[in-house]
């Protein structure tokens, strides 16, 4: 299976919004599409999608043009909600049939997914105690009584309930609580293994960064980086450099040229221009005896490499 | 745009969700069961003001009548029984005279002769302040009856041949100019049949509004519709919703009009009815319904469906276009302003008795919703110039279903103030030049 998005484009009068966007997704796993507010991600997504009619370019799904026929796909969109008045179960339904599950795995698949998101108690009622019959049996909760985090829950088990072969998660995490978040994850971690294709957007980079393999960088419209999230690493060499020593090192910093980026109790986050930099300053220190704690060298993060990538563009201007 | 199938795929799947929905709304059952109370109520309540109760049917004071018949016709004494129930308890004798003189309270005595002349009826009555003058008026008028059904028997004329030899009828006497200057224009009538028809349809497209703005807003606020457009078009989930609600407004006036009927048959049996049917014949509508054959019944379907149609397809458009369901009020006023609008015209047209109105106002669309049915009905125009109607206003639910096509994903995926109707127009027509 693959999915191969080449040359989308679309515009808004004058102005482009997603300005010939390519990329493609060979194997199962995490593609993310990045960019800040408004470089066109959603509707990108939108477009793939089919929802949005394109301008330009076609997305293809083994070959075919991708379409809820084509292929089996999982969409949690940004912009979330539920029907306020109708009862979380008939939406469940509702879904499942739009989704074309069959009739008889539906119950079954809305147990396993309201077990595996912990919501059971809101979408079954329990059954009454000993002792309590005769009083009025508790009825499911309804949508507008459920938290924030549980209707996204709720969200998700409408996206995977066809189990879906792409997914489509557009800031999945934002506005969970941590443990919802690592639940959120679980789940994710264990549709890679499934060999799900995933698209993922979102502005959290360590939780992109945790899951994805490739990603793209939209900054206004146009794609400013893309590929495989450890050969773009690579590309930037281990620059990063965290520092822990015993005695204040700053002299040492400086006269060794790498730069300063942030010290607190003798912790310091160094910027070095290749590790030959960083062994002269680790050389540097031994030579004045000064106790290294923590010497690590790494590659910039996601987070380092959006914002300066997208930063390039916003300094032009 | 060209439609496709696939833009419909999924359109019985949202009008099961949605019916299903309106069907278990607590509000929407709460509402039918007090409005089909009401109509089941009616029906008593107004036979109790129209007209006499059955139970309520005083006995005479008349216990006993003697009758005495010496013209050889054979009367029914039974028949005035059962024509008049005032007198069911009270006991006929036949073929027994009995003088005035010895006639006690509660009696009377009938004796019909003949001569020369012709036929004399003698009613004489034994205690006249028992005997209220009413009650003698009435055995006079039933043995009358009974009298003139026994003289056509005996010529071999039975009941459905006295039914037509007696129905009324009216004569008209015209000079020349009389003739030319009749008003051949019966108002009421075409008043009454109008102002029915366009209540009903007022009814039904207010109804329908109110139901689809609310749905439809319902749906984008809860924030739900990218989940439901990766699985279903935008045409879909309208056209989905529409069906619904015709449906459910369809069941419902059917289930009014079915407890009215009930509740009618029911009270007649207890209960004197017939001063409900009199008003309704009364009222001149069913004199003037010169169309009536088994042909009106897919005319008045096929009108309000057509109507339903146009105005649900409105309120698809301008319930999408809010944001949030404080809006709801505003869209619902902009359909509201084109029903009564409408409606209001259409009640002063059988005023002006002209032609070309007839015509004009069936195939005005809009107007045609409330008038093109009736207009044919009473005669005013012929089934072409209806056939004419119809494709019009099929135009018109066409243009509304292509617009919708057209703009309904981005007043879906709108997130602002309500737009307005100029507002809509201006986004299709941005939309047709970005081609």
């Amino acid at each position: 299976m693959s999915l191969i998005v080449s040359d989308l484009w679309k515009k808004y009068g004058e102005k482009t919004v997603v300005d010939h966007l390519s990329f493609s997704m060979e194997k199962p796993g995490v593609y993310a599409l990045l960019g800040t507010n408004g470089a066109g991600k959603t509707t990108a997504i939108r477009m793939i999608l089919g929802m949005l009619a394109k301008d330009g370019g076609e997305v293809l799904w083994n070959g075919k043009s991708l379409s809820p026929k084509s292929c089996n796909i999982g969409y949690l969109a940004e912009e979330r909600g539920l029907y306020p008045k109708y009862s979380l179960m008939d939406q469940l339904f509702y879904f499942a049939s739009l989704r074309d599950v069959p009739k008889s795995q539906v119950k079954e698949r809305i147990r396993y997914w309201a077990k595996k998101l912990e919501v059971e108690e809101y979408l079954y009622a329990p059954l009454p105690e000993k002792g309590m019959r005769g009083k009025k049996k508790e009825k499911p909760r309804m949508p507008d009584q459920l938290s924030k985090g549980n209707q996204q829950k709720i969200q998700f088990m409408i996206a995977l309930l066809s189990d879906p072969e792409l997914i489509v998660l557009d800031e999945p995490m934002s506005g969970l609580d941590p443990v919802n978040t690592d639940l959120f994850k679980q789940v994710i971690r264990e549709e890679i293994d499934r060999g799900k294709y995933l698209i993922m957007s979102s502005h959290q980079m360590a939780t992109v960064e945790e899951f994805c393999t490739d990603i793209t960088i939209l900054d206004r419209s146009k794609a400013v980086l893309q590929g495989n999230l450890n050969e773009i690493k690579k590309s930037y060499g281990r620059v990063n450099l965290s520092l822990k020593t015993e005695t204040d090192i700053a002299p040492y910093i400086a006269q060794s040229g790498v730069v300063l980026l942030s010290e607190k109790e003798y912790e310091y986050r160094l910027k070095v221009q290749n590790e030959g930099q960083a062994n002269a300053l680790l050389g540097l220190l031994i030579q004045n005896d000064v106790t290294v704690i923590t010497f690590d060298l790494s590659e910039p993060s996601l987070h380092e490499i959006f914002v300066e990538k997208v930063g390039e563009g916003h300094e032009v201007e | 745009m060209k439609w496709s199938k696939n833009d419909f795929t999924g359109t019985g799947k949202v009008f099961s969700f949605t019916l299903f929905q309106q069907l278990k709304s607590k509000a929407n059952m709460v509402s039918l069961v007090i409005m089909l109370l009401l109509i089941a109520a009616s029906v008593p309540v107004m036979a109790l003001f129209m007209g006499d109760s059955g139970q309520s049917v005083t006995s005479s004071n008349l216990e006993r009548v003697y009758l005495c018949n010496e013209t050889g016709y054979e009367i029914d004494v039974e028949r005035i029984r059962t024509e008049d129930l005032s007198f069911a308890e009270t006991e006929f004798l036949s073929d027994e005279s009995r003088h005035p003189d010895v006639l006690g309270e509660g009696e009377a005595a009938v004796t019909i002769t003949e001569d020369a002349s012709g036929y004399q009826i003698l009613l004489s009555f034994g205690a006249l302040k028992e005997v209220s003058k009413e009650e003698q008026t009435r055995l006079q008028k039933a043995v009358e009856q009974a009298f003139m059904i026994a003289r056509y028997q005996s010529l071999g004329i039975f009941e459905e041949d006295y039914a037509l030899l007696s129905s009324p009828f009216d004569t008209r006497v015209e000079t020349v100019s009389d003739y030319l200057e009749r008003e051949d224009y019966d108002f009421e009538s075409q008043f009454w049949v109008q102002y029915v028809y366009s209540i009903l349809v007022m009814t039904i497209s207010l109804f329908s509004s109110i139901y689809i703005i609310r749905i439809v807003v319902e749906e984008k606020s809860s924030k739900l519709i990218e989940m439901l457009m990766v699985s279903i078009k935008p045409l879909a989930l309208i056209t989905g919703k529409i069906l619904a609600v015709m449906v459910y407004l369809f069941g419902t006036f059917v289930s009014w009009v079915a407890v009215y009927f009930i509740s009618y048959g029911v009270t007649g049996l207890f209960m004197d009815v017939s001063g409900i049917k009199d008003t309704i014949f009364s009222s001149g509508a069913f004199s003037s319904l010169t169309h009536i054959d088994p042909f009106l019944i897919p005319v008045v379907l096929i009108s309000l469906l057509l109507g339903y149609l146009t105005f649900s397809i409105l309120s698809g458009i301008f319930g999408t276009a809010c944001s949030s369901m404080d809006e709801v009020e505003g869209a619902n006023t902009s359909v509201t302003f084109f029903v009564l609008g409408a409606y209001l015209v259409t009640c002063f047209i059988p005023a002006f008795p002209e032609q070309w109105l007839s015509v004009f106002s069936s195939l005005c669309p809009v107007l045609s919703i409330f008038c093109a049915p009736v207009q044919y009905v009473l005669g005013n125009i012929g089934l072409p110039l209806l056939l004419l109607s119809w494709l019009i206003q099929a135009g018109v639910v066409f243009f509304l279903a292509r617009l919708c096509g057209k703009i309904y994903y981005d007043l879906l995926m709108y997130r602002g103030s309500r737009l307005k109707l100029i507002n809509i127009l201006a986004l299709a027509r941005r939309k047709e030049a970005s081609k």
